[in-house]
């Protein structure tokens, strides 16, 4: 479970998720016709992309007919929790930067504590 | 200066602190009766108050806080690399140098590189955070897609009236929804799959968020929290805004709205927080205290009570941060508290002081600026000016008045912006003393550092002096030694050189021509007095003259004494001539005469001193420091050995030493001599050729000049032993004291 997955570069990354997204095996010319409109990368640099996410295992190719088909080993809730930090990451592990206004803080809330957050709105409706 | 603006910060976060305090023991009465939004705009006043570094002066301190005293000085004594023990036959520097300089080092600049760094430290932490966070979420996002999502997007800026193009963008990373960006507002949504009612209200909380500019409101107060990093309050304080902007956002949402929005907008707040925890990390740290801020939001969220907005309590708020740090003086406060005043320069400032009834107008500078003061002084009881001690300058202006009575205090008017605000405090303590204050003198050593000797009554030729100390720039006064024990004549002067060393010129009144100076260097514990003498030209004339010293004045070791010399033969009329001696080191020795520039010029030759010590039988005179009068000759023998001669070293030659010794030498006490080798011309050279040596030493004699028949030499290694004062004795060996004459005793071969 504890195993560290190694950092993907951004573009990879981006491939990653197209694939995650799909949630099925995709050729790589789904890939390429999901990147149209974001970056304007050649279909031969896609195909390194993936040939490279093959070799670091995050990805298998099979061969049907003329098309590679490649589907994600690794799923995105494994990447996220097991991706690799940087040095400066790491120093700042979950500790939110201060300069965003979020709904509520994460991981300050457990099961238990939310049970009982919803017994006080109950409390706080019955009257009504 | 800007060491001063770390004092202001000091005095700020202080008298802030105190707010806060009141503010966080006030809290349950706050929560019970004000929205939240009051206290967001008081962590929003407190913060602007805390980026201001400076504070609204009051002319009257009811209360005051000392913060802990910066005032230490580390002395570095750092060795003149000219003062070599062994001086040789090149010829030496003309004006001496003294022979220790002192690197000041104060805590005070420390502790404002310190206070720098941690600034600079915090703000590089949270950027580096912001950037780090930013990188890593933003390549796990992209723009929203969904129709469903994007038309309640649109639905909802159109509601609140939203034109600017903020970036919806879905992330994977993130597990609660969030607004950041500061000019490129970003909408962080995690795809969590939340219903259409429960994404709208998401949409909107965060949208108010951007419309409230919360991201520049927490900018704003991590800013005061970095200035003032170290004050523990001020994280309690951004910890409190931050829960607050959440609050107030929950309260805009929920306005005017029945309890079943109000449930609603719970629900959706804790169904955001399940779903996410559905896809909390396994190793994410849990943070504590969720559910306490939670919970209060929750009340906030249901409190269907009518609050009150507080406009008026917000004011009184406001008003105490303005005034507390104005009614709350700290002790430091304006310009450099370390830096020593030039007192030396005062001499010829051109400031002054005049009076015209118990008005007084200080000049400065010739009149460039003036100031006018009125004085609560009785002016039938006596001059103003007899009753009034002041001391001007640009850093410090104080005027010492009152205590005539016996009963009253004296009062010390102080102003440290050249008499345009002015405190009065008192000198406590001197209602006590069981005599009537004729005569006042006050002296700043820094913006600090003050003086204050008071002049008791005059009777029958003696009286009494009580010395006060300030280390707060005037605000109390503490009474220290006096030489009332020692002598008590009149002053015609006074002065501190240091908090330690001080001066008190009497009048002139036994047989001796030259002032009376007593000297303390323990803060008046013990006083000795000064041996100075007239200047030469005024020493002859079967003692016509005299001379009173008036208050010395120091910047550092050097000082100035200024003194009136004046002639006593009765027939003649009086004249006055106004002189003016140096020091270099802290008064201890006074040479006559200043350079131009107002910095003694120590030791040159002909002004070494009007002590000659003249030997007639070798035909030399050496010129002695003031401080060596009543010095005593020592003669001796010196030998030297003939060179070569491994076993049983023969004397070959012999000539006689003349050492003077320094008036305080005793056997028990060893003071430095200055030793004088005398040799014939022949003995000289058959030395030059190493024909003899003298003693052990591989080094021989250094020449100090020769006459027609002798040469004068100073052993070497005369100084082996490093005695008390022999530093002294290298200056004025390096100064061409010895001067060879032809005034050669015949009697002597």
């Amino acid at each position: 479970m504890s195993k560290i997955i190694k950092r993907l570069p951004d573009s990879e990354l981006e491939i990653m998720m197209i694939i995650w997204e799909a949630n099925r095996t995709v050729t790589s010319a789904y890939v390429s016709e999901k990147l149209k409109d974001k970056r304007e990368w050649k279909i031969t640099s896609v195909l390194t992309f993936l040939a490279r996410l093959v070799e670091k295992g995050f990805v298998t190719s099979t061969r049907e007919g003329k098309v590679n088909i490649y589907s994600a080993v690794i799923g995105d809730q494994e990447y996220l929790e097991n991706e690799s930090k940087s040095f400066l990451e790491k120093l700042y592990s979950n500790s939110l930067t201060t300069f965003v206004s979020t709904l509520y803080k994460s991981n300050a809330i457990n099961a238990d504590d939310l049970a009982e957050l919803r017994q006080f709105i109950d409390k706080a409706t019955k009257g009504e | 200066m800007v060491q001063d603006l770390f004092q202001n910060v000091i005095e700020v976060t202080l008298t802030t602190s105190v707010v806060i305090a009141a503010l966080l023991l006030l809290l349950p009465l706050i929560h019970k009766n004000y929205t939240a939004k009051w206290q967001y705009w008081v962590w929003l006043v407190l913060a602007v108050r805390l980026l201001i570094p400076f504070s609204p002066s009051l002319p009257q301190t009811p209360i005051e806080i000392t913060p802990p005293s910066q005032n230490i000085e580390f002395k570095v004594p750092v060795q003149n690399t000219v003062s070599s023990p062994l001086p040789n036959n090149a010829p030496v520097p003309q004006a001496a140098k003294d022979s220790t300089a002192a690197w000041t080092i104060t805590l005070n600049g420390i502790l404002f590189i310190v206070w720098v760094l941690g600034i600079a430290v915090f703000l590089l932490y949270h950027s580096v955070g912001y950037f780090l966070f930013k990188r890593s979420v933003l390549r796990f996002s992209r723009p929203v897609e969904g129709k469903r999502t994007t038309g309640l997007w649109c639905e909802v800026k159109e509601e609140m009236n939203v034109r600017q193009n903020i970036r919806l963008l879905s992330c994977r990373k993130v597990k609660s929804p969030m607004m950041t960006g500061f000019f490129k507002p970003i909408l962080l949504l995690p795809d969590l799959g939340f219903s259409s009612s429960d994404l709208k209200i998401i949409l909107k909380h965060e949208l108010i968020h951007y419309k409230r500019r919360d991201i520049w409101y927490k900018l704003l107060l991590v800013c005061a929290n970095a200035v003032h990093w170290f004050n523990p309050l001020i994280y309690f304080m951004v910890t409190m805004s931050n829960k607050d902007i959440e609050m107030v956002c929950d309260s805009e949402i929920i306005r005017d709205s029945d309890v079943a929005f109000r449930k609603q907008y719970s629900d959706t707040i804790l169904s955001a927080i399940h779903k996410g925890n559905i896809r909390r990390m396994a190793f994410s740290t849990y943070f504590y205290g969720g559910k306490k801020t939670m919970k209060e939001r929750f009340v906030n969220i249901f409190d269907m009570n009518k609050k009150r907005r507080g406009m008026v309590a917000l004011c009184m708020v406001l008003a105490a941060v303005c005034t507390v740090g104005g009614l709350v003086a700290c002790q430091q406060n304006g310009v450099g508290n370390t830096k020593l005043i030039d007192n030396i320069s005062l001499l010829d400032s051109g400031n002054s002081y005049s009076f015209d009834g118990n008005r007084l107008t200080i000049s400065y500078h010739k009149g460039k600026t003036t100031a006018e003061v009125e004085l609560p002084i009785d002016i039938s009881v006596t001059y103003a000016e007899e009753q009034t001690g002041a001391y001007i300058s640009e850093e410090k202006t104080a005027v010492a008045y009152g205590g005539l009575d016996g009963q009253s205090p004296v009062k010390v008017m102080v102003s440290g912006d050249m008499g345009k605000t002015w405190n009065t405090y008192t000198v406590k303590g001197s209602d006590s003393i069981d005599d009537n204050f004729i005569g006042k003198r006050t002296g700043f050593i820094s913006s600090n550092d003050g003086w204050l000797v008071l002049d008791g009554n005059a009777g029958a030729g003696t009286q009494n002096h009580y010395i006060y100390q300030t280390e707060d720039g005037g605000r109390t006064w503490t009474q220290i030694g006096n030489s009332n024990e020692v002598y008590a004549k009149m002053l015609t002067g006074a002065s501190f050189a240091s908090d330690n060393i001080g001066f008190l010129c009497f009048i002139r009144i036994d047989d001796s021509p030259a002032p009376t100076i007593y000297r303390t260097e323990d803060r008046g514990q013990t006083w000795e007095k000064l041996e100075i003498s007239l200047p030469k030209e005024y020493q002859s004339g079967s003692g016509k003259y005299r001379a009173d010293a008036l208050s010395p004045v120091f910047n550092g070791a050097n000082g100035v004494l200024p003194v009136i010399i004046y002639n006593t033969a009765g027939s003649e009329l009086r004249q006055e001539t106004e002189g003016r001696y140096s020091t270099l080191d802290f008064g201890k020795t006074w040479t006559y005469g200043t350079s131009s520039d107002g910095n003694a010029t120590h030791g040159t030759t002909g002004e070494t001193g009007s002590i000659v010590y003249e030997n007639a039988q070798y035909g030399f005179r050496f010129s002695l420091l003031e401080s060596w009068k009543g010095n005593t000759i020592v003669t001796g023998k010196w030998e030297g050995l003939a060179t070569g001669d491994s076993q049983g070293e023969k004397v070959v030659e012999t000539g006689p030493t003349i050492s003077i010794r320094h008036p305080r030498w005793t056997s028990e006490n060893l003071r430095q001599d200055i030793p004088i080798m005398v040799s014939t011309l022949a003995q000289w050279n058959s030395l030059q050729q190493g024909k003899f040596h003298i003693g052990a030493a591989p080094v021989d004699p250094s020449e100090l000049g020769r006459n027609s028949k002798y040469v004068f030499a100073l052993p070497a290694r005369y100084n082996y032993a490093f005695p008390t004062g022999y530093e002294e004795v290298e200056t004025i060996l390096n100064s061409n004291s010895l001067q060879p004459t032809e005034d050669i005793n015949p009697d002597n071969k």
